[in-house]
């Protein structure tokens, strides 16, 4: 699926893509793609009914590359490593958006932007997908403007 | 003095009631500025003011905790300043909106502050969660409500002090009067706004031609709003009900019949969680974990109760702590309820998973039912009435509010708790998208009905005309607007609209653009003559 919006976002489809997103974008199909989610009866049942109306699919990472290409498609995944697995995969998105990544108990992580919280190894994962050429931004919402994501890392000393 | 430390009192409490009860949603405009004007003795500048942001605003709404125009200070600020202001209330209330809306857009620079303090104070809490002191752990959810408040009462007392004093009397009687005429037309223009950003927000390209319904109704039958909002609800049931031969998704056979739960909380248990979500839900909301400290704060009787062991009873907290954010009044309480049942299951795992499964589609469905359509109805008819002048508008949207949601959300905690791990598949019947899609139908219709009869707005341009009659040649003055209205009723509010519509959602701009480009635009018009919001009086 390549040309995709691929979004990074812990709480997947809600207020802020259901209103804000798939509209400034003209979406047409949504791909929520993550492994659990994925496994997970209750959120394959519940996360189209949130949707409003767009075709929704629920993949694990392996089914999203598979899926075949389509226009006007935005990923949403859960985790950083999603986003990760998915280019490691092959897929080459048109821009991978760092929206909403909470900080995981346990995990030690610095909070980059307001909404985004990054672990050390989280970090160099984000600049490997960088240097691999994929556009990595942080946007909340449409109105915001799009910030070049390994700069606010090299800030916070990540 | 007085006056400004009650309207301060009242900025507190419309910040505190749009994050933990929304009892009659103070923090709107309508609201806030309705009671800011009887606070200051002038009822009817609150209500004018009120009602001008609250179209300006409609459908703008905190999502996830993205900043939004601190339009409650706007409303309360812009009203105690038109009070001071020279000359009659149409003008003061010009001054006003003119004073509400900047103040609006440049005070939400203060809301990131407030919320970066919170941010702070929840790592607070981790420490007495780990100690398992329940204690601390409410005192830090309460404090978190001290920089919410501040950020916008400290600007409400300041501004309330210097409208209070004859500065703003002697500044505003110079402004010329052609800028007040300008201001009011500016005023009619700006619900144009409200409905633009509504629309950008549904699905305008799929349900447009419901529109047409509501239109018809005001500009060629002139029902009342209320009429079109009731055609609104039979178009809507109609949709929803013949929807049902689709096949949608097959309702999930009945579940094995589980080991029944020993019931170990009690009544009084349920009523205390239940009690401190509905006055609290929100009031720590931070950047990190957003509504966690709120929900843990709710669980914590239950976790008292089924946790005896401190371990179980410090996990239990921690469990709770972990980042939640979803709808509060459609949706918070279903997982509050679930939660609940889960927990007293014995299956703290699965509480965990559904809540984390549940709360991003509860935001998306709630957030769109709630802000951009029942809300927005609601409170486009109050702001209706309130430009009349009457008191039934502001009154008619917080009962709206205050019971549907108060009813809405005790039954929501109480039917999830009942149904337990049933829920899930009720809620996987489709019942969800058929509400949200009931409700789209409803506000398509009645927005067709509110913008001819909210958006105001006619040409007082003429031109000369000569005809000839019995061979002398009379030079007539014709007014544009009658021709106009002969070729479609409402046509300079329709085309308003989509006007603002094409800038916000076609050119893109940013609202707070396209809200200056109007009042420049309407202030211009205005003080020139050749629009007005409405007719002048036959002379």
């Amino acid at each position: 699926m390549a040309g995709a919006h691929v979004r990074i976002d812990n709480r997947l489809i809600h207020g802020q893509v259901t209103v804000a997103w798939t509209r400034r974008l003209g979406v047409r199909r949504l791909v929520v793609c993550n492994d659990e989610v994925a496994a997970d009866e209750l959120q394959v049942m519940l996360l189209p009914q949130a949707a409003r109306g767009l075709p929704t699919d629920v993949f694990s990472v392996d089914a999203t590359l598979a899926a075949e290409a389509g226009d006007g498609v935005m990923i949403i995944v859960k985790h950083p490593e999603d986003a990760f697995r998915l280019v490691e995969g092959g897929l080459r998105p048109e821009v991978v958006n760092v929206g909403n990544v909470a900080p995981r108990p346990g995990d030690i992580a610095t909070m980059v932007t307001r909404s985004v919280a990054v672990t050390a190894d989280e970090a160099d994962a984000y600049r490997k997908l960088a240097a691999a050429g994929v556009p990595l931004v942080t946007q909340l919402m449409p109105q915001d403007k799009p910030t070049e994501f390994v700069p606010l890392l090299d800030r916070k000393g990540l | 003095m007085l006056v400004a430390l009650a309207l301060t009192l009242w900025a507190i409490y419309c910040t505190y009631d749009g994050l933990g009860p929304f009892l009659i949603y103070a923090q709107r405009p309508l609201i806030a500025g309705s009671v800011a004007g009887l606070i200051i003795g002038h009822p009817l500048l609150g209500l004018l003011i009120g009602a001008t942001l609250e179209l300006a605003a409609l459908g703008v709404y905190t999502y996830g905790g993205a900043t939004i125009p601190d339009y409650q200070t706007g409303a309360i600020v812009g009203t105690a300043l038109a009070a001071g202001a020279a000359g009659a209330p149409a003008a003061q209330a010009a001054i006003g909106i003119g004073v509400g809306l900047p103040a609006a857009i440049l005070l939400s620079a203060l809301d990131p502050v407030g919320k970066m303090v919170t941010t702070a104070l929840v790592h607070r809490a981790d420490g007495y969660a780990a100690d398992g002191n329940a204690r601390g752990m409410a005192m830090i959810h309460w404090v978190s409500l001290v920089p919410w408040v501040a950020v916008r009462a400290v600007p409400t007392f300041l501004a309330a002090l210097a409208a209070s004093g004859g500065l703003v009397k002697d500044i505003t009687a110079s402004i010329p009067a052609g800028f007040v005429q300008g201001m009011t037309l500016a005023g009619s223009l700006l619900p144009a706004v409200g409905f633009a950003l509504l629309l950008g927000m549904m699905e305008l390209s799929r349900y447009w031609y419901l529109l047409l319904i509501g239109f018809v109704g005001f500009a060629y039958l002139h029902l009342p709003v209320l009429g079109i909002a009731l055609i609104g609800v039979a178009v809507a049931m109609l949709f929803v009900t013949l929807k049902r031969d689709e096949p949608v998704l097959a309702v999930p056979e009945a579940p094995p019949a589980e080991p029944t739960v020993d019931p170990r909380l009690t009544k009084q248990d349920l009523r205390r969680v239940f009690r401190r979500y509905f006055w609290s839900s929100q009031i720590s909301w931070n950047y990190e974990r957003m509504q966690a400290l709120g929900f843990a704060y709710s669980m914590e009787p239950v976790l008292r109760r089924l946790y005896p062991e401190k371990a179980d009873y410090v996990a239990g907290l921690q469990r709770h702590l972990q980042f939640f954010n979803t709808s509060v009044l459609v949706g918070g309480p279903l997982i509050l309820g679930s939660s609940v049942a889960l927990e007293e299951a014995g299956t703290p795992k699965s509480a965990a998973s559904t809540k984390v499964a549940l709360m991003g589609p509860m935001a998306g469905i709630g957030d769109t039912v709630v802000f951009a359509l029942y809300n927005s109805i609601v409170f486009t008819m109050g702001a209706s009435w309130a430009l009349q002048g009457n008191w039934l508008g502001p009154a008619f949207a917080a009962v709206m509010v205050l019971v549907p949601y108060a009813l809405v959300r005790r039954w929501q905690f109480g039917f999830a708790y009942r149904e337990g791990k049933r829920l899930a598949g009720h809620l996987a019947a489709g019942t969800l998208a058929r509400v949200a899609q009931g409700a789209t139908v409803l506000g398509f219709v009645v927005l067709g009905g509110f913008i001819p009869s909210i958006v105001k707005v006619v040409t007082t341009l003429t031109y000369r005309q000569t005809t000839t009659v019995q061979g002398q040649p009379v030079t007539q003055s014709v007014a544009i607007q009658n021709q106009l209205d002969e070729l479609l009723p409402f046509l300079l509010p329709v085309l308003v609209t989509a006007g603002v519509y094409l800038l916000t959602v076609k050119a893109r701009l940013r609202p707070v653009w396209v809200i200056g480009i109007v009042v420049v635009a309407g202030v211009v018009l205005g003080w020139l003559g050749w629009f007005a919001p409405s007719a002048p009086a036959k002379s």
